[in-house]
């Protein structure tokens, strides 16, 4: 499992780069999809999830659009063209992130060619 | 896939709803998903209630509301509303109040109007916003809210903008108000800010700096109060006045004696005696104008007062409050904010009383006349400004009894030198 603490700044990262590759999604369909690529090693809670795709839509990087379900009313999210650059930018950021605290954490012997 | 009933999608929702959330964007939302997960309980063999039970509990029970809570918070566009539309008003109510400050100073019509609104923009509006955008930043940052500061603050700032407002407009009650504010200040805000100022290391600048300008704020307002004329000098203005009406009363009786004198003792002498009762009618008639002018400075100082001065105008001087009012003595001599002052007026009418006093007496007594009611300049001051500029009300009160006592005095001289003229006569 991974941390709450850890997944807190990366939630948006998560959720962004899900919706660049899969199109359009509903909450709960995220939630799965996480579960399923991290094969169950992180698990989307909705106190986590959804305050994150409100926030997202107030800040106009994603949009929502509503589909009847049966007898119930379900919210799909895509993302708007800012969206789609933010989304780019945010993997990459933390891509970087990632390498830098590789080398932190993980220092490989450098040759000295000197 | 096992797909749930309309009766059970209700149930849900009814369970949702029974968990207090009210946002219902956020209501429709998570019922899709409450009916995925149990849907998905019931793909595995579980009945419906054994599904709802199961996931319940992995929900967690207060969940729902403090989701609710958290997507608001970040979501809100009433709160970035309320964060624009304070800046804004944080900008527009001191303008406005400068303005209002100035206009007052300049006695132009407005002044009071303006005044008003920019303070009550700041106490009641201002004041409560940024209470409510600090509580909820303070939230955000994840740590806990000072809620009695945060009260205790609002409650005291409120009462002192209204006290101001109160005071400025000269309405009863603003000097408890200021009074309540100072206490609430003194005792209970600034031991909290203190507190605060320590616990919070992040923000000790700012609450420092927050305390040090409650503290002189406080200060200088104590200040103000304590630069009020002193009680004894007010008591010796009030004595001073009281010795006036007395003597004013004495006089008059001897005056009405000289009267009945003239009528009796002058058969026949009509002129004399049309002339005393015309002098006494004068006498009367500008008595009464100063009464008037008196009782309506003593009204205007403080409500209460209409209850120390009684039908005939006169004034029960240990029931007045605010002797030392001096916007009461400044509208009604001066004028303000559209009320004409009547200081000129006054001015005019014991000049003409003068005249008439020295045009139905011997020559020899206008000397005492016109030192008894003098008006003329008083160095670059003109009489009206020698006596009642910046006079607190009892001493404007006082300055217009001891007029009255002249008044009384020129008269009595006049009318007993009519009394003794016949007598001269009727010997020649």
């Amino acid at each position: 499992m991974v941390s709450n603490d850890l997944l807190k700044g990366t939630l948006k990262t998560i959720v962004l780069s899900l919706l660049e590759e899969r199109g359009r999604m509903y909450g709960y369909e995220i939630t799965q999809e996480v579960e399923r690529l991290t094969k169950g090693k992180i698990q989307l809670t909705w106190g986590a999830l959804y305050p994150t795709l409100h926030k997202l839509e107030a800040d106009h990087l994603i949009t929502a659009e509503e589909v009847s379900i049966g007898k119930r009313v379900r919210k799909y999210y895509t993302l708007t063209e800012t969206g789609n650059k933010t989304a780019r930018e945010k993997v990459q950021e933390f891509l970087d992130f990632v390498t830098i605290m590789g080398q932190i954490l993980n220092p490989k012997p450098s040759l000295n060619l000197g | 896939m096992a797909e749930l009933t309309e009766k059970e999608i209700r149930r849900l929702s009814r369970e949702i709803e029974k968990q207090g959330l009210t946002y219902t964007e956020l209501q429709q939302e998570l019922l899709d998903h409450l009916c995925c997960d149990v849907e998905a309980e019931m793909e595995e063999g579980l009945e419906f209630v054994k599904a709802l039970e199961k996931v319940r509990k992995e929900l967690g029970k207060d969940r729902i509301q403090e989701i609710q809570e958290e997507t608001l918070l970040l979501i809100n566009q009433k709160y970035r509303i309320m964060k624009k539309f304070m800046y804004i008003l944080g900008m527009i109510a001191p303008a406005m109040l400068i303005t209002g400050t100035i206009f007052k100073i300049q006695h132009w019509a407005g002044a009071g109007v303006l005044l008003v609104f920019s303070l009550f923009l700041l106490g009641a509006i201002y004041l409560p916003v940024f209470v409510m955008v600090k509580i909820r930043d303070t939230r955000k940052e994840g740590k806990k809210v000072n809620m009695p500061m945060y009260v205790f603050g609002l409650f005291a700032g409120i009462i002192f903008i209204a006290g101001a407002m109160f005071k400025i407009m000269h309405w009863p009650g603003a000097g408890i108000m200021i009074m309540l504010s100072g206490l609430v200040t003194v005792l209970i805000f600034i031991p909290i800010l203190v507190v605060q100022a320590l616990k919070d290391k992040e923000n000790q600048v700012q609450n420092f700096t927050i305390l040090i300008f409650v503290l002189c704020f406080v200060a200088i307002t104590f200040m103000i109060y304590a630069l009020r004329v002193s009680k004894n000098v007010l008591t010796a203005f009030s004595v001073a006045t009281e010795g006036h009406i007395a003597s004013t009363e004495i006089v008059e009786a001897r005056n009405s004696a000289y009267l009945d004198r003239l009528q009796q003792s002058v058969p026949g002498s009509d002129i004399i005696q049309e002339q005393a009762k015309e002098i006494r009618s004068r006498s009367d008639a500008l008595n009464d104008y100063i009464s008037d002018l008196t009782a309506d400075i003593v009204h205007r100082s403080h409500p209460d007062n209409l209850a120390a001065v009684d039908q005939e105008g006169n004034i029960a001087f240990d029931k007045l409050d605010n002797m030392d009012e001096l916007y009461s003595v400044r509208v009604v001599i001066f004028g303000d904010e559209g009320i004409p002052g009547m200081g000129n007026d006054l001015q005019q009418k014991i000049n003409d009383y003068k005249k008439f006093l020295s045009q139905n007496s011997d020559p020899a007594l206008a000397g005492m006349i016109n030192k008894l009611l003098d008006t003329s300049p008083r160095g670059e001051l003109s009489w009206v400004q020698f006596c009642f500029l910046q006079a607190p009300m009892i001493g404007a009160v006082n300055v217009l009894t001891s007029i009255q006592s002249n008044i009384r005095v020129a008269e009595g001289e006049v009318l007993s030198q009519l009394l003794h003229r016949p007598l001269e006569e009727v010997v020649e």
